[in-house]
């Protein structure tokens, strides 16, 4: 059941936004933005991806100095020159990407650029520790303050973020799609965080395209889109896909698969007892002892909480583990060993990997160069690459994908985040595989275009493909997969028909 | 038409510096002034150019492979010792020479070489600058050292190297240590110095066998595609430690083919000084080229003509305030290098970048004007206190004003 909303009826704005306007050149990012925030309020702001959220956001908190219209702070009209202004105006902000010092200690990021001083004026690294412990324990939460921030998981290095926002005295908290990069027991966690901050007066201002979590415990919700404020409502006077409805401006359709239209074929893929190890860490095996199959046509989703070794998973299959790992791989009915990922693509094994920036994208190169990058050894057998084959290639895949790009020779880096994954999936569909992984495909994709993505997952399972797909959003495997193996801490404890799935019972087994 | 000026902006723009610089110098100096000093000059710069340019080119692979290779200079070093040695070694003993009186000192005859003895040297030399590759790229992919640290030993150790195999070499075959070896032979020699289009042609087939490599191979598009994102080149199946090897070759015996053409052109080996400090100027040739040296980006026709423009510069200030060429050189080298990746990173910030903000700001305009002053007194060869004073307090009122100019706009921008 959801709580009800807590916010006095009589409580005054503490932000306000009037009438203000971004434009970027070509862009106009905000037009005329009017809203207010009242104090201890919990303040949702919902839109797509390039709706303004951010650019609004960056506003509030001094990064974006430059802009026509106003805004008002405790009544007070201001204008900040620079963050160091919005903080000291008592707002914080917690970014997407965390914006932590890998290599320095919990407590020593918290007070990163204010850092306490002993006599002599030397660093007090005793008191920092102290006092970081103090915040640590208002959260709930046992971080250890000297840890370096690298050794903690990302929920934890989160909780560090907060805990800086709350040492700076902030009561004003701007987090921006906090949750993009947790479990959800993480999840829950942070939300418990969140209702205790809101009751020690806090307001805070949450930035997310996931309705199950903006309707946890929002006040109101304001919708974004294209730069100018769609509604605002009282979280009880709306729902999640009337939400959803005024953010895309148009009906989502939900991939509607219809079940069992296409009997799986035969066996693709084998995995007997895949185990990898794990050099000094207490929990010897990142995979321990995994079994399963995977059919032709059949989409196999792999649900875990972070950690769980779902990514670890695909990579023993594409021979992209750091060691070789234990056990036996089936491909067709042979036994196969991948000391390298060109032997897996040799295979007809793609891997569409999960963090698309860091390890899927060419930032330099052009949109035709980022899709024929895998295929063009096969393509070009005399290795010189000739420009009007690699120009055809390239433009038979936009058709068929359906990507928006200006031309193929258009940088990768001017297209959307759904429209990037595309190319990055028909950059594997060129090499014809005969099984597809895909690690978290749609992360960091807004509503619109995982729709698209998901009709092409299914496209690609009808004409035969095997597919394993592994999602950190549980309604994700639950709409696109056929089967659900559960992984938890490397060991597989349960695995779901379509029918049977729930996601009660897989979270279940992902915390077995 | 556009098109193409976008795509070749950094090309089109080092041509443009190019001719602007060969002009400026063509107006003030008398050196171009008649048909015989303006052939010569063509032929020395095109002749230092190409020597340069040949190993600055593999430099260029590598940096664009996302590595570093800091080793060129004592590459050269070493592989023109080897040349030489093997030549050395190889040669017949000299009858005329022979010692009367003692018969176990030959000396070699190197006045009269047999075609297949360079030849042979020539094989051998590059199959060693093949191996320092090897090495390297052992160290990078296997050991797992960063590049810079891997070529940066070789930097230091093969030089040492040349310098001991030198000793040895004279030791054997001449019966005393010397440190340098000569040869005689007027064929060898005259390559590079009176045909001064040896090298130009050894640099036109490098550079056409690389920009085939670079920008028309599968090969080629893993090297960029490698240097732009290491990890996903190799999660798209491509093999980055062969390429990794590729490079590293490419590199090392480019340094190779250069470190043997400066021995011919000098005629004598001497490892101790061969090749000192020409890593950096093939870096810097690539830098100005257009290479990032965060790696997947650059071309081959960007670094030639950024190696003929750092040349250029270098010709024309020697030309215009008639000094030593080799006196300037670095400091030419130096400031092309700041400005060439200036302008490349400020293209895109328009005007309203401020230069000289807060504290640092002020003490760079005290370091820039200081810097201008100094260069106008070494290169102004009378009344060189007064003028350095006069360049540098002009220098320094107007930077003043600048910054200052700087701080009213912020100020107003912050207001407004």
């Amino acid at each position: 059941m959801l709580p009800p909303s807590i916010l006095p009826a009589d409580s005054r704005p503490v932000i306000a936004f009037h009438g203000v306007t971004k434009k970027f050149p070509g862009v106009v990012a905000l037009s005329g933005v009017t809203f207010d925030v009242r104090q201890g309020e919990f303040y949702s702001i919902c839109g797509e991806n390039g709706a303004g959220k951010s650019t609004l956001m960056k506003i509030l908190s001094g990064v974006i100095t430059d802009y026509d219209g106003s805004l008002t702070v405790r009544g007070e009209e201001v204008r900040f020159r620079g963050t160091r202004d919005a903080e000291a105006a008592g707002i914080s902000i917690i970014h997407q990407e965390l914006n932590l010092v890998e290599q320095l200690s919990a407590a020593a990021n918290i007070f990163l650029g204010r850092e306490l001083r002993g006599r002599l004026g030397f660093r007090d690294d005793a008191a920092m520790q102290r006092e970081a412990a103090h915040w640590f324990a208002q959260l709930e939460c046992d971080v250890d303050p000297r840890c370096p921030v690298h050794r903690l998981r990302v929920g934890d290095q989160q909780l560090v973020e907060i805990a800086k926002a709350l040492s700076l005295r902030s009561d004003i908290l701007i987090m921006d799609e906090p949750t993009s990069a947790l479990t959800e027991s993480e999840v829950a966690r942070l939300f418990r965080v969140i209702d205790r901050l809101r009751t020690a007066g806090v307001t805070i201002l949450y930035i997310s395209h996931k309705m199950d979590e903006v309707f946890r415990l929002s006040d109101r919700i304001l919708v974004l889109r294209d730069g100018q404020v769609v509604n605002v409502e009282r979280r009880e006077e709306t729902t999640p896909s009337r939400v959803t409805h005024q953010m895309v401006g148009r009906e989502i359709e939900t991939v509607a698969r219809e079940v069992d239209s296409h009997p799986p074929g035969a066996p693709v893929l084998e995995v007997r007892n895949l185990s990898l190890r794990r050099r000094g860490h207490a929990r010897r095996w990142r995979l321990e002892q995994v079994s399963f199959t995977l059919r032709r046509g059949e989409i196999l989703g792999i649900a875990g909480l972070m950690g769980a070794g779902r990514t670890e998973l695909l990579e023993c299959l594409f021979g992209a583990s750091e060691e070789p790992p234990a056990g036996e791989i089936w491909l067709d009915g042979r036994r196969v060993h991948f000391a390298h990922p060109s032997e897996a693509k040799q295979a007809g094994i793609a891997l569409v990997t999960e963090d698309r920036k860091r390890l899927g994208l060419f930032a330099h190169m052009s949109v035709k160069e980022n899709m024929t990058l895998c295929h063009l050894p096969q393509a070009m057998p005399l290795g010189f690459i000739q420009g009007r084959k690699e120009q055809a290639l390239a433009a038979e895949l936009t058709t068929q994908l359906g990507v928006k790009t200006a031309s193929t020779a258009a940088p990768i880096t001017s297209l959307s985040g759904g429209n990037q994954q595309k190319c990055i999936i028909g950059r594997w569909l060129l090499t014809s595989p005969q099984v597809l992984l895909l690690d978290d495909p749609t992360r960091g994709i807004d509503v619109g275009a995982k729709a698209e993505l998901y009709r092409l997952i299914d496209d690609l399972c009808r004409d035969g493909l095997a597919i394993l797909l592994t999602s950190s959003e549980l309604p994700e495997l639950l709409t696109v997969c056929d089967r659900i193996l559960v992984l938890s801490e490397g060991r597989l404890t349960a695995e779901f028909s379509r029918a049977e799935a729930t996601e009660e019972r897989i979270l279940e087994a992902a915390m077995r | 038409m556009s098109e193409f000026l976008r795509k070749f902006r950094n090309e089109v723009g080092l041509l443009g510096a190019i001719l602007l610089v060969l002009s400026v110098t063509a107006i003030f100096s008398d050196a171009y002034h008649d048909a015989f000093t303006l052939r010569l000059t063509a032929r020395a710069i095109a002749r230092d150019a190409a020597l340069v340019g040949i190993f600055a080119l593999g430099a260029a692979v590598v940096i664009i492979s996302g590595g570093i290779d800091l080793s060129s200079g004592s590459v050269i070093a070493l592989s023109g010792t080897l040349f030489f040695g093997f030549i050395v070694l190889l040669a017949p003993d000299d009858l005329s020479t022979r010692w009367p009186s003692d018969s176990a000192r030959h000396f070699p005859d190197t006045a009269n070489l047999a075609f297949w003895i360079p030849a042979a040297a020539f094989v051998l030399t590059m199959f060693a600058a093949f191996l320092v590759g090897s090495f390297h790229a052992w160290l990078i992919t296997v050991l797992r050292l960063p590049p810079f640290v891997a070529t940066l030993a070789s930097l230091v150790g093969l030089r040492s190297l040349a310098r001991l195999l030198v000793q040895d070499i004279t030791d054997v075959r001449f019966g005393q240590r010397q440190s340098t070896i000569t040869i005689a032979d007027e064929t060898l020699t005259s390559i590079s110095q009176h045909n001064w289009w040896v090298p130009c042609l050894v640099w036109l087939v490098v550079g056409v066998g690389l920009w085939i490599l670079l920008s028309r191979t599968v090969l080629g598009r893993h090297i960029y595609a490698m240097g732009g994102n290491e990890e996903a080149a190799r999660l798209s199946g491509i093999r980055t430690d062969r390429l990794k090897w590729l490079a590293y070759c490419i590199s090392s015996m480019t340094a190779g083919l250069a470190g043997i053409l400066y021995a011919c052109y000098i005629g004598t080996t001497s490892p101790s000084t061969d090749g000192m400090g020409y890593e950096l100027n093939a870096i810097a040739a690539a830098v100005v080229g257009g290479c990032s040296l965060t790696g997947g980006v650059g071309t081959v026709g960007g670094v030639v003509l950024g190696t003929i423009f750092l040349r250029s510069v270098i010709d024309s200030v020697a030309k215009l305030f008639k000094s030593q060429p080799d006196l300037f050189e670095g400091l030419v080298v130096g400031m092309l290098v700041v400005f060439a990746v200036a302008f490349n990173e400020l293209r895109g910030a328009g005007t309203k970048k401020a230069f000289f903000p807060g504290l640092l700001g002020w003490v760079s305009v005290v370091v820039v004007s200081g810097l201008l002053g100094i260069i106008a007194a070494v290169t102004i060869s009378e009344d060189k206190l007064r003028t350095g004073l006069m360049v540098g307090g002009a220098a320094l009122v107007m930077l003043t004003l600048k910054a200052v100019l700087e701080r009213v706009q912020a100020r107003r921008a912050a207001v407004r």
